[in-house]
């Protein structure tokens, strides 16, 4: 919440949620949080085409996505992404964690987890070391 | 007569007057004689002759009116029967089913006055009956009675009444609603007597009030009771007795309608009289002869005399038909007595006419057969008639009670059917055979949509099928909901249908590939349960047919009747279904159920029977259990089983390797099946599976014994207090002393005991916690044993008799040395211990076999070769109580001071961490055995591996360790709290940069994978310096070809390590970079 404003791009936050209510109030989060670009999805179908219309991962700094979602979930969505996207970050937001599942998600290149329900401070922590990765390497690419 | 000469000579008057009285005498004598014989003949003849005619009469008359009226009397009673079955077979009859029914009898049996039910009515049910038929439109209604000037009145108060409720025909018989038939004596003991016989009784006459006048009649009644059938016993037949119903019919017209059948009696009078009443009420009808019109015999002398009669049993009441010739007709009607006494006179005269008269007698003879003759062969004639008219009247008699005999029919049928499909199969047949009708097929409703009805799929075709396939399949596809088409109609009204022809019919929708159906006429049934139809049946004519008032009289009552059926068809499905309901529940359990009769054989088991036995069900039913598991087994079950029969419910545990091929730890519980009477009639028995808890159990304790180290801390506090009183106390008074050497020297030789103790207790803590590096290693039991062979003779004191005994061969196993060693030197000091007045205490080690069994009973531990170490001692024991606690730490019977508790916990610990175990058996007062089970390998034995060295222990640093596999996490975590840091854990690198940001300033190293998701250990590291430059990190990973692992990226200032990493080179590596010069402070260097 704080680190955000150091950087002179606040993040480009892609939020990928099934139930509105959730999505509504985790947008709320974010708003609150200092994000200003927020995009949404109602699924990981949405969520991929959105991403690529968007121009990838130049554009997209953080992908939020629910686990369990309709037509496409969030495990799904993941693998699809990394095939296209590799440094895409990407929070899964989890109901429970099962050790499988996380294990499955990490083999297919989760950036990290945050269980629901998450207080703004905890989303906020997110933010920040997203915050921090992304603007690593965008310096990274600038130097190179 | 026969003529005599008159003598005129005097002198020979008197001989000849004597001669000549002589001479007439014999001719008056015979004349006389004869004449007499020839009266009595007469009179004889005559008498015999009567007799002759009256039977001859009896036969001709008598005898037809008797066999008549008797069918005529048995068909009327059993109308009242089937009347009083139909009450006993359904709960609710409604008044115009009543009326439906009933009206099929009246218009038979016109000798009926009335047909009623009259229900048991409580007193306390009164109200709410008479509620209920005003309700029905009877506005008047009440329970009444006459009163003694013969007018109706409300019945008194009684327990309870039979009030007339349903009548029919109802307007010649209004006045009797609501009349309690039990409050007139006659008809109450005629009551009486059908309730508790449980069949028809027929009351005494009675005084009956018709259109036409006054007459006799008598009532009938059939008793109905909720059970349905007639109970066994009088009692309860009183008890369920639910109603009768009950006709009343008219004497006379019973008799004239059947003497107008016979076309009979007219030349003898008749009696009936009712044998079984009193006599004053005996007389039931007269008829006499023509022209007798009067009564001229009383119902004694009836009796009495000896006339004719025949029996004839009206329900339980027998009637006597008593026929008497008509007074005064005593003129023989034929000629033989005038022939008697006419042949007699001759027989007389035929002295003198002898010749003449034999002549005439011959001739008179002759007529006389001839007559006789003739006379016979007309009564012969009458006979064969009456016989044909009687046939007649019987077939008549017969065709009436079609309609009954096809409703009793479909009664039984609906009662025998299993399925609903059986009951429709059946009814389609009876209704297309008693119609002459060929098509029968039925609709029922969907079973997903009770709203809808579609085909049952149920043919009943009397005709050939071809042609026909177009409207079948039009039928079997159609669906219906209420008001749509014909059945849908039916199926909205509740009500049958008639169709004169459906080509013509609006309504209907089923059409043939030509629009035109093969058939005309059709009816259709709705089978009504209660108000709901269940299913609604159909039936064609290949001509138009105009309505049937008969047909459809039938078919209204069969609509109720099958209804009925089916639904109890479908109550019985239903208990079926529920029967396998139940049957599934058994087979979802988790536990195995079987069942076993008295004689121990399997009766019921359940589907996870069937998977642990690798049996079908038929293979194991109807066996003992004795075949399906082994010898020993059976016979361990044998005195459980012969407990459980006694009544006891037995429960016990077994491991055992089913037929599946699974070893098992279950509990089996045999619970007894005791009958009504108590006694036992069989056994359940149900077998779960409790492997799995008993490993949760297991778990549990391990989790009790890390709650157990949590309230250790206390103790541990206690003790390490003590210690530190003592060096504090020892190390001030040096102070104080400092100028006394002596003292001084005392003082620090106790601070060093204190210290000695507090690294003791410090280590054995340590080996209890596993936190202290295990460092395994292969080698020999015997050596290990031999080597400290020295340390533990010096432990126990002299004493104590030592005696090592080694039968290993040399047998190897791979744990921790020194552990080993300490764990035996501590059981040597507890059996030390137990004998406090010195001992024996024998070491002996071997190699052991231990099969699943065995193993699967003990955690930790798998089948094979184990090397079994036992030290035993002659002590005190162990008793039962204490042997549970004896593993735990800090439990200790020793005095307070002599042991810490943690002797044999150590032991248990280090077994368990080797994947052994520990075995104890004591015997109070002979002894303690106690085993270390430890596996063995076969390997050689290993060098000595360098334990990590002091000075490359943690010295309290905070590491953040950042691993993406969560075991190898977990034990790296261990090893490096062993080492003496603190540490911090992430499973990735995002959640590390999370943890650095909170705990950044305490971290003072990062030890982390290099390789993880998304976020990798080089590109964390690089953005953990741009905040703490001079974080310092080590990097491990089982990569080292991968390309992004070449030096270039590795980040400045960083070691490397290679995975596996050796504690001692793990120790040293974090050593060496926590104490790299100038970078002991986060963020001082670059």
């Amino acid at each position: 919440m704080t680190t955000n404003d150091k950087n002179a791009d606040p993040l480009r936050i892609l939020l990928v949620e099934d139930s509105i209510e959730s999505m509504n109030l985790t947008k709320r989060m974010l708003i609150d949080l200092g994000i200003t670009q927020i995009f949404t999805a109602k699924n990981g179908s949405e969520a991929f085409d959105l991403i690529g219309s968007l121009g990838g991962e130049d554009f997209i700094d953080l992908v939020l996505c629910d686990w369990h979602m309709p037509v496409m979930n969030g495990m799904e969505l993941l693998r699809q992404i990394r095939t296209s996207y590799p440094d895409l970050l990407f929070v899964i937001i989890t109901g429970q964690a099962d050790h499988s599942s996380v294990a499955e998600a990490k083999s297919f290149g989760v950036s990290g987890f945050i269980k629901k329900p998450f207080s703004p401070v905890e989303l906020g922590k997110k933010l920040d070391v997203a915050s921090r990765i992304i603007s690593h390497r965008k310096l990274d690419a600038l130097v190179s | 007569m026969f003529g005599c000469g008159t003598l005129s000579r005097s002198g020979t008057g008197e001989r000849e007057r004597t001669g000549a009285r002589p001479g007439l005498m014999p001719y008056l004598a015979v004349f006389l004689a004869g004449l007499t014989i020839s009266a009595a003949l007469f009179v004889v003849v005559l008498r015999h002759s009567q007799n002759d005619d009256l039977q001859q009469m009896y036969q001709e008359e008598a005898v037809p009116l008797t066999v008549v009226l008797g069918r005529s009397i048995e068909n009327t009673l059993n109308s009242i029967a089937s009347i009083g079955r139909l009450f006993a077979a359904s709960n609710e009859v409604e008044r115009d089913e009543f009326r439906a029914y009933v009206e099929l009898n009246l218009a038979r049996d016109g000798e009926i006055q009335a047909i009623e039910w009259i229900p048991r009515v409580s007193a306390g049910d009164r109200v709410a009956y008479e509620t209920a038929a005003r309700r029905d439109g009877f506005t008047d209604f009440r329970i009444t009675e006459r009163n003694s000037s013969g007018e109706m009145v409300p019945a008194a108060v009684r327990n309870e009444y039979f009030p007339v409720y349903f009548v029919e025909p109802l307007d010649a018989n209004e006045v009797a609603l609501g009349f309690d038939m039990a409050s007139d004596p006659l008809l109450l003991e005629a009551l009486n007597r059908a309730r508790d016989t449980g069949r028809i009784a027929a009351s005494q006459k009675i005084r009956l009030v018709h259109g036409t006048g006054e007459q006799y009649g008598f009532v009938a009644f059939a008793p109905v009771y909720s059970t349905g059938l007639v109970p066994e016993t009088v009692a309860v037949r009183r008890e369920k007795l639910t109603g009768f119903a009950l006709g009343v019919f008219r004497i006379e017209d019973i008799l004239q309608t059947a003497i107008a059948r016979t076309q009979s009696l007219s030349k003898l009078d008749l009696y009936v009289l009712d044998a079984t009443a009193p006599s004053d009420a005996m007389l039931l009808y007269f008829r006499g002869a023509p022209g007798q019109d009067h009564l001229s015999l009383s119902a004694e002398e009836l009796l009495l005399d000896g006339y004719k009669n025949t029996v004839l049993s009206v329900g339980d009441r027998n009637w006597l038909l008593v026929f008497v010739p008509p007074e005064g007709s005593i003129l023989p009607t034929n000629a033989a007595p005038w022939v008697v006494g006419l042949f007699g006179l001759l027989l007389t005269v035929g002295f003198i006419l002898f010749l003449r008269t034999t002549q005439i007698r011959t001739r008179v003879i002759g007529q006389t057969v001839f007559g006789r003759t003739a006379e016979l062969a007309a009564a012969n004639r009458a006979l064969e008639e009456e016989r044909a008219e009687r046939t007649y009247a019987e077939q008549m008699l017969w065709e009436r009670n079609d309609a009954l005999h096809l409703m009793h029919r479909l009664t039984v049928a609906g009662d025998k059917a299993v399925t609903v499909d059986d009951a429709i199969q059946i009814c389609l047949e009876e209704v297309c055979s008693f119609t002459d009708w060929p098509v029968g097929h039925a609709f029922r409703p969907n079973e997903d949509n009770p709203d809808e009805f579609v085909s049952t799929g149920v043919w009943h075709l009397a005709t050939p099928e071809r042609g026909l396939e177009d409207f079948i399949r039009a039928s079997e596809a159609a669906k219906f909901l209420p008001g749509e088409g014909t059945i849908g109609e039916v199926l909205a009204s509740g009500k049958p249908r008639w169709i004169s022809d459906v080509n013509q019919d609006n309504d209907y929708v089923r059409a043939g590939s030509n629009g035109m159906l093969p058939f005309k006429g059709a009816f259709f049934i709705p089978l009504l349960a209660g108000q709901t139809v269940v299913a609604v049946l159909e039936f064609y004519a290949l001509e138009a047919i105009e309505p049937d008032e008969k047909i459809l009289a039938v078919v209204a009552q069969i609509g109720s009747q099958l209804g009925g059926a089916v639904e109890r068809v479908q109550a019985a499905k239903k208990l079926r279904d529920s029967e396998e309901f139940v049957r599934l529940i058994a087979d979802s359990l988790p536990v195995v159920i079987a069942y076993f009769d008295k004689d121990k054989i399997i009766r019921f088991i359940n589907q996870l029977a069937v998977e642990w036995h690798q049996r079908s069900r038929e293979e194991i039913i109807g066996n003992p259990l004795a075949q399906n598991i082994t010898a020993v087994a059976a016979q361990n079950h044998e005195l459980r089983m012969q407990k459980v029969l006694g009544g006891e419910a037995q429960t016990f545990d077994r491991s055992l390797t089913y037929p599946d091929g699974k070893f098992r730890h279950v509990t089996i519980s045999y619970v007894p099946h005791f009958d009504r009477a108590g006694d036992v009639v069989g056994f359940f028995g149900i077998v779960q599976d409790i492997s799995e808890r008993l490993e949760i159990e297991r778990q549990l304790n391990q989790a009790q014994k890390m709650d157990a180290i949590g309230q250790l801390t206390g103790g541990i506090a206690h003790d390490f207090n003590n210690i530190l009183m003592v060096t504090d106390g020892y190390t001030r008074r040096a102070l104080r002393d400092i100028d006394d050497p002596d003292a001084v020297t005392t003082a620090l030789e106790e601070v060093l005991a204190g210290t000695d103790r507090a690294a003791q207790l410090t280590k054995q803590l340590l080996a209890f916690s596993r936190r202290q590096i295990i460092e395994k290693r292969v080698f020999r039991v015997e050596e290990a044993i031999s080597d400290i062979e020295e340390l533990l003779q010096k432990s126990t004191g002299e004493r104590y008799q030592l005696h090592i005994e080694s039968h290993t061969e040399g047998a190897c196993v791979e744990t921790d040395a020194s552990e080993f060693s300490q764990a035996l030197v501590n059981l040597v000091i507890n059996a030390r211990d137990a004998m406090p007045r010195g001992g024996c205490i024998k070491i002996t080690s071997r190699v052991v076999e231990l099969d699943e069994e065995f193993a699967a009973m003990h955690q930790k531990l798998s089948a094979g070769r184990f090397v079994e170490v036992a030290v035993k001692d002659n002590g005190i024991g162990i008793d039962e109580d204490t042997l549970k606690h004896i593993f735990e730490p800090f439990f200790t019977t020793k005095d307070q001071g002599k042991g810490t508790g943690l002797g044999l916990a150590m032991v248990y610990g280090f077994a368990q961490n080797s994947q052994g175990s520990v075995e104890v058996e004591s015997t109070l007062e002979v002894g303690t055995t106690i085993k270390m089970l430890l596996p063995a390998v076969d390997r050689n034995p290993q060098a000595v591996i360098a334990e990590v060295e002091q000075e490359n222990l943690g010295r309290g640093e905070t590491i953040l360790l950042v691993e993406d596999d969560a075991p190898l996490l977990e034990l790296a975590r261990e090893m490096l709290a062993s080492l003496g840091y603190n540490v911090l854990t992430a499973s990735d690198g995002f959640e590390a940069m999370e943890v650095e940001a909170a705990h950044g300033s305490e971290i003072d190293l990062v030890l982390s994978d290099v390789v993880m998701p998304s976020i990798g250990g080089f590109e964390m590291a690089t953005i953990m310096r741009e905040a703490r430059p001079g974080m310092k990190f080590v990097f491990m990973s089982g990569y080292p070809n991968r390309a992004d692992i070449s030096s270039e990226n590795v980040p400045d200032n960083c070691q490397f390590l290679q995975k596996p990493v050796k504690p001692s080179h793990l120790a040293q590596a974090l050593r060496n970079e926590l104490d790299r010069a100038g970078t002991q402070f986060p963020g001082c260097s670059p």
